[in-house]
């Protein structure tokens, strides 16, 4: 369970979240709605642990993360640019996290290619990742993150700049594995048929904020 | 092609064989003997030199790295108030004559560590600051450091980010960096000779040595194949690397603001890296106004005498005569090498061979090629001139083929339609386009020629020697005001180069806003 009160985010002197609170419940998928620079994007670095938080508290599990360093927090995060790794495969891409962890690169081939066909990749792990269409790029931002195993994972508009086809077919390919999994979710799009498909509850960003 | 294309790399073309290839063949066919091989390379004193080349040069490059890899990593990856001063600082040791950084650190360091390995290291490490930051700093910055942040929010700490993503994506760029930093360092002459004391030579300032010092010429010449075939090998390692390197910058550049906990770092390393910088520089003007331990003018004053003047003029005449001839060379070669596919390719390998052959190997070369009959040019004042000419020709082409592309054809075509023939539209749409471009390379063939310092050891004529030649013959002589008098001399040099490269960087930037309209 994902638990934010009252968050507050400062940047170059200006406030660009203030009072932000919200709850996700274990196993929920919750999507959140606003204009372009309200400030979601900003929540989910912040509940990442990649911006600082000035005021408030997120607390997830029981634990309260506010404080912790951003490698410590074990929440997933998947970018609306994907940021693979230029210089390792796909099959690498996907396992970093375990990598970090120590796993050994027998166990960490097989969890990216057991991530892979979760995916529709399978036989992707040798890959390069310049090789990679826009659609296969999301797929596997998305696989790495997953195969962290996050307590929780952040969307930020994960589906952007995809053509028409291949954004409903990703997106209901996401909605199954989701499913599927009872994967906790934090979704944040500016589209709104998006987080209807995707997710079983929809919030306003600017109901977020208690005045 | 055309007839004009076809003069322009007709006299590139010569001019490359005449003072390139012909002196080296000379030099290595007239001299080399198989007796001399077996002679120089069984001596205990070549294999010292190698020696003492190769470690010196290993100690070098590792101290460059730590005294340049905090600052670069500031400039490389934030955005903060005075990174483009701060990137400008480091790159003045570059720039400043080889002998002017060694003359500047006897200025700064104490007497007891005058003539030791330390000083050497020192300045090869001042001199090669620029080398990393500019290389390893530009690859950094074209990394997109939102990579780090998937890489922290995968789990992975600070260091491991480090290890695992920045290290393996500039890798390449500071392999190429240490493999120039090193070969400045194998090649170095007026650091070590001025610096280093006796016994410890470089193959460069033993080549010198044996050729100059002791008239064995046989030796110089193999010696000076040994060292060419290192320069070759480490510049080919060097551009394999690079190919492989070019495939993987495709991430958008994004440099990130400073966040708080690294500003006090920042600061310090900021303030130590200009320090680095402007002490030795500041101590040489220091020097310049003491004789002994007397504040006074007096070496200044001397300036006007007959010696000193005569090496001002000396230099500036030289420099005159290198920027026309090499604008002149590099203009015609790099017409050929725009214009002509394939002549043009062939060309633009054939223009970086001078930088393949030091320039006390070139001066060697010069020496005992053009020693008779009607070209017995030894002691002639602008023969020093050719010579600097040839070490500035590749630089000035560098400078001049890509403002040259940038010139979109449409205008040449635009005024063949209006009537112009070919030599009307090389004056009237290209070189009008292309002037600060010129101004730059004529900077720039000014800024060699006046720093010059290997080939110009063996070719100055007693009397007439250029500025770094006499620094160097004056730090040689003992006595307080023949030393204040070479610092007076390194002050000006150091001058006379900055307002140079000042024009240059002012006309490269007027280029590029012309390409850009």
């Amino acid at each position: 369970m994902l638990h934010i009160t009252e968050l507050r985010v400062v940047r170059s002197g200006t406030r660009v979240l203030d009072g932000v609170s919200l709850t996700v419940a274990a196993g929920e998928r919750v999507s959140l709605h606003g204009p372009s620079g309200c400030g979601k994007s900003t929540l989910l670095h912040a509940i990442a642990g990649l911006i600082e938080v000035e005021r408030g508290a997120i607390v997830v599990n029981g634990r309260d993360i506010t404080r912790e360093p951003a490698h410590l927090r074990g929440i997933g995060l998947v970018f609306q640019d994907d940021r693979l790794f230029p210089h390792f495969d796909v099959g690498d891409n996907v396992s970093y996290s375990l990598r970090v962890r120590g796993v050994d690169k027998k166990q960490r081939h097989a969890v990216a290619a057991a991530w892979l066909e979760r995916v529709g990749l399978a036989g992707f792990a040798q890959r390069q990742i310049d090789s990679l269409s826009g659609g296969e790029s999301k797929r596997v931002a998305l696989a790495r993150a997953l195969a962290a195993e996050p307590s929780i994972v952040l969307l930020d508009e994960p589906l952007s700049g995809l053509d028409d086809a291949l954004h409903a077919t990703l997106l209901a390919d996401l909605r199954d594995l989701f499913v599927a999994m009872g994967t906790t979710v934090l979704h944040v799009t500016h589209d709104r048929a998006e987080g209807a498909v995707l997710c079983d509850r929809a919030v306003e960003f600017a109901r977020l904020v208690q005045q | 092609m055309s007839r004009t294309v076809r003069v322009a790399a007709s006299a590139a073309a010569l001019w490359l064989a005449v003072f390139v290839v012909v002196p080296v063949v000379v030099l290595l066919a007239g001299n080399l003997k198989a007796s001399d091989f077996s002679r120089v390379l069984t001596s205990d004193v070549t294999w010292k030199v190698v020696w003492f080349s190769t470690w010196q040069s290993i100690l070098s490059t590792g101290a460059t790295f730590v005294l340049a890899m905090p600052v670069t990593w500031l400039i490389g990856r934030y955005h903060f108030l005075g990174r483009r001063a701060l990137r400008a600082v480091t790159t003045i040791g570059f720039l400043l004559p080889s002998v002017v950084v060694a003359a500047a650190f006897l200025a700064v360091l104490p007497r007891s560590l005058h003539y030791s390995v330390f000083a050497v290291v020192l300045a090869h490490a001042y001199f090669n600051l620029a080398v990393v930051v500019r290389v390893v700093g530009a690859r950094l910055e074209s990394l997109d450091s939102r990579l780090d942040e998937a890489a922290v929010s995968l789990g992975a700490s600070p260091a491991r980010t480090a290890a695992t993503i920045t290290w393996p994506l500039i890798r390449g760029a500071a392999a190429s960096a240490a493999a120039v930093t090193f070969l400045f360092c194998f090649t170095s002459y007026a650091v070590v000779r001025v610096l280093g004391g006796p016994g410890r030579n470089t193959i460069e300032s033993d080549i010198a040595l044996r050729a100059f010092g002791i008239g064995d010429v046989s030796a110089a010449s193999v010696l000076a194949l040994l060292q060419t075939v290192v320069i070759v090998c480490v510049v080919s390692l060097l551009r394999r690397a690079a190919g492989r390197e070019a495939t993987l910058l495709r991430t958008a550049a994004r440099l990130t603001p400073m966040p708080p906990r690294v500003r006090w770092v920042a600061l310090l390393v900021s303030l130590v890296t200009v320090a680095f910088v402007a002490t030795p520089l500041l101590a040489v003007f220091w020097r310049s106004i003491h004789v002994g331990d007397a504040v006074t003018l007096e070496a200044w004053s001397t300036v006007v005498e007959e010696s000193l003047l005569g090496s001002i003029m000396s230099s500036l005449r030289t420099a005159v005569v290198t920027a026309l001839l090499g604008v002149a060379l590099a203009g015609a070669a790099s017409l050929a090498i725009v214009r002509s596919a394939t002549l043009g390719r062939t060309l633009d390998t054939f223009t970086v061979l001078p930088l393949a052959i030091s320039p006390v190997t070139l001066g060697l070369g010069f020496v005992v090629t053009f020693d008779q009959s009607w070209y017995d040019w030894r002691g002639m004042w602008w023969f020093v001139a050719i010579a600097h000419a040839v070490v500035a020709f590749p630089l000035i082409v560098r400078v001049l083929v890509p403002a040259w592309r940038a010139i979109p054809p449409r205008l040449s075509e635009a005024a063949t339609a209006l009537g112009a023939g070919e030599v009307r539209r090389l004056v009237d749409i290209d070189l009008r386009l292309l002037r600060r471009a010129f101004v730059a390379g004529l900077g720039l063939a000014v800024a060699v020629s006046l720093g010059e310092f290997g080939a110009a050891s063996l070719l100055s004529r007693q009397g007439a020697e250029t500025m770094p030649v006499a620094i160097a013959r004056l730090l040689e002589r003992t006595g307080d005001l023949v030393r204040a008098q070479a610092f007076v001399l390194s002050s000006l040099l150091v001058v006379l180069c900055a307002a140079t490269l000042l024009v240059v960087e002012i006309s490269l930037g007027r280029q590029r806003d012309v390409a850009h309209h």
